[in-house]
């Protein structure tokens, strides 16, 4: 097997090693610290050669054997993105939320990234808050840090206190913060809190992160997990206003608790929360801090007290922006409401000039017909005009009957193709969907997509979109009414057995009688 | 073929793990070999992933200098990155099959005693 399609390969055929040229490109896209680009780079070089061994070892030629275990580890772009992600901390927020607004309303929502709450890092406003310059010390007390190691960090921070300071030294030395671990940092007179932060930012890298738990007659330093855990408490979260504005109006009336659109929706937002606020911490996600449960349109969330305030936040934010955008919708929905108007208006006109010119041609046929027996009675024997004459004109006449039935057939096909059109649209225009999706729906489809039809003397007759709790009175006013004074009895056809029959006077005249309608109904209003 | 979710993914490298110490491109082997090449936990995932278990203390590491292969006697030797089990990573572990228990045995609530027929 001979590959001579060329790759755009980062393996430079003039480089002494194309497995380092390959390398080298790699780290120059890692977004991640010096320190941690060589150890990645050396777990993928140790990948790279392994897996071009084995190949070897399966009989691939080395440049065969090279190219596929580069092409293995995808686009190069691709991989120095998943890597420098993973390096940095877990607590960045993603925009995933954009794509969760516009997969729902299938609109797409132009924000800029300009627009985006600043992502805080979660972590931080928990010890700030806790830390020692809330407690509005008139005089932030400094400390020095040359030289330190955490331990000796961690008695002077006591030593500053007005309170007993108890550290739970346990706890840390399970993820190996022990006392006498160097921290490394070439600074003095730090002001307090801003030398905690620092400390706390040092020693993060073995994934958890001190903090500090301020009580009224002590002082807590531990890791923020364990605290965390301390304000795990369970909240209900109500989506339910989020969900009308992302699904809009008329899908929420369509839509009954349990329903999959709900459902669907539901989970979106609880996934979103999970990917957005602190997502390392959260059960599904493979963490122990946060968990959630959908119940209805509400999210039950048991979570530390910082997580929360996150959640809340977030939900407030894709509250306002899913309102904004129902509004946009609503906008555009008249919009096109306004545009159908003016369609259905010029279908209409052109609808009475066709009906127009196919009287103008019955006229014309008449006359023709007319002209036809007067030249006949002419070619009669006993005539006394010249036979050859009159048959000559006779050939005219019926000539010009052709042509006129011809003209009379083709306007009488255009008016009724006009006539269907403008039903099509009327329908389109009531029941929401572009006129050239709406067809005739009958029966069963009609019970199930909801239509109600409205057949003989009444304006507009059709077929109209149900709504719950409609009634016929309603229903024949919403037709445009009677078409004609006269009209008299109302029946009501309900899966294929009358239901009802009374005079119009009377289903208007006593409300008991006005039935209330389903799907699928038929009302025919007759002389 | 299929490709990991990512819950998944921590699974199978955890349980991978467990087993023994181990480095990335032999995970990455073991996880075909032991799903009979059902499942693929390719370089672009298994490495990020491996990290973000690094740095939640599910796993420790260490460096180990390695020869390299018989193609050129003469090249430099290269380190190679060995991963190990931690009792926190244990514990989550335990976890994820604690989980996946309860899911099963609730789904088979569902299942049909016998081998599923046809669809009516």
């Amino acid at each position: 097997m001979t590959r001579t399609r060329a790759r755009p390969d980062p393996v430079s055929p003039s480089a002494p090693d194309p497995v380092d040229a390959w390398l080298e490109v790699l780290v120059a896209m890692l977004a991640i610290p010096k320190a941690d680009r060589r150890t990645v780079r050396d777990e993928l070089e140790d990948h790279l050669r392994s897996r071009i061994d084995d190949l070897l070892i399966h009989g691939l030629t080395e440049p065969q054997a090279l190219q596929k275990a580069v092409a293995e580890l995808g686009e190069t772009a691709d991989l120095a993105r998943q890597l420098s992600h993973a390096h940095r901390t877990p607590r960045t927020r993603r925009y995933a939320m954009h794509a969760l607004l516009i997969a729902l309303t299938g609109t797409v929502v132009a924000l800029g990234v300009s627009n985006v709450r600043p992502a805080a890092p979660a972590a931080a406003p928990a010890v700030a808050t806790l830390g020692p310059d809330a407690a509005g010390a008139p005089e932030t007390p400094t400390i020095d840090l040359r030289g330190r190691t955490l331990g000796a960090f961690l008695d002077a921070y006591a030593s500053k206190m007005d309170r007993p300071v108890l550290v739970h030294w346990r706890s840390m030395e399970d993820i190996g913060l022990t006392a006498d671990r160097p921290l490394e940092l070439e600074v003095d007179g730090v002001q307090i809190a801003t030398a905690f932060e620092l400390v706390a930012e040092r020693t993060a890298d073995l994934g958890q992160r001190l903090a500090v738990f301020e009580r009224p007659d002590l002082i807590e330093i531990g890791l923020l997990s364990d605290f965390d855990r301390r304000t795990i408490e369970r909240r209900i979260y109500d989506a339910g206003m989020l969900i009308g504005h992302l699904l809009g109006p008329a899908n929420q009336a369509a839509s009954a608790p349990g329903d999959v659109v709900v459902e669907e929706a539901m989970r979106h937002i609880a996934e979103t929360l999970e990917s957005q606020v602190s997502a390392d911490d959260w059960l599904s996600h493979g963490g122990d801090l946060a968990r959630r449960s959908i119940v209805g349109d509400s999210i039950i969330i048991s979570a530390p007290a910082r997580i929360h305030e996150q959640v809340a936040a977030l939900l407030d934010e894709l509250a306002g922006r899913a309102a904004a955008d129902a509004v946009e919708r609503e906008r555009i929905a008249q919009g096109v409401a306004r545009a159908r108007q003016r369609v259905l208006s010029e279908l209409q006109s052109a609808y009475e000039s066709a009906k127009s010119e196919r009287l103008h041609n019955i006229r014309r046929l008449a006359e023709l017909r007319g002209q036809e027996s007067l030249a006949r009675l002419d070619l009669a024997p006993g005539s006394e005009e010249d036979p050859r004459l009159a048959h000559e004109q006779l050939n005219e006449i019926l000539e010009e009957i052709q042509v006129a039935e011809f003209e009379a057939e083709d306007a009488k096909a255009r008016s009724e193709m006009l006539r269907q059109a403008v039903i099509q649209h009327e329908i389109g225009a009531l029941v929401g969907v572009p006129p050239e999706q709406s067809g005739p729906a009958r029966g069963e489809a009609a019970a199930a997509a909801g239509y109600i039809y409205v057949q003989g003397a009444v304006e507009r007759a059709g077929v109209y979109e149900y709504h719950p709790g409609i009634t016929v009175g309603r229903m024949i006013v919403a037709a445009g009414g009677l078409a004609k004074p006269g009209a008299k009895t109302v029946r009501v056809t309900r899966a294929d057995q009358v239901l009802a029959e009374w005079t119009f006077r009377e289903a208007m005249s006593e409300p008991a009688r006005d039935t209330v309608l389903l799907p699928g109904d038929e009302i025919a209003i007759m002389d | 073929m299929l490709t990991l979710k990512q819950d998944h993914s921590e699974l199978v490298v955890l349980a991978v793990l467990a087993d023994a110490p181990s480095y990335g491109y032999a995970i990455s082997k073991a996880v075909a070999a032991r799903s009979e090449g059902h499942f693929k936990l390719g370089p672009s995932n298994l490495y990020p992933l491996l990290t973000r278990l690094e740095k939640q203390g599910l796993v420790t590491t260490d460096w180990e200098e390695v020869k390299a292969g018989t193609a050129d006697p003469d090249a430099e030797g290269r380190r190679r990155k060995w991963y190990r089990l931690s009792p926190k990573g244990r514990r989550r572990l335990d976890q994820h099959v604690e989980a996946l228990r309860r899911t099963q045995s609730l789904l088979d609530a569902f299942l049909p005693p016998g081998p599923i027929g046809a669809v009516s």
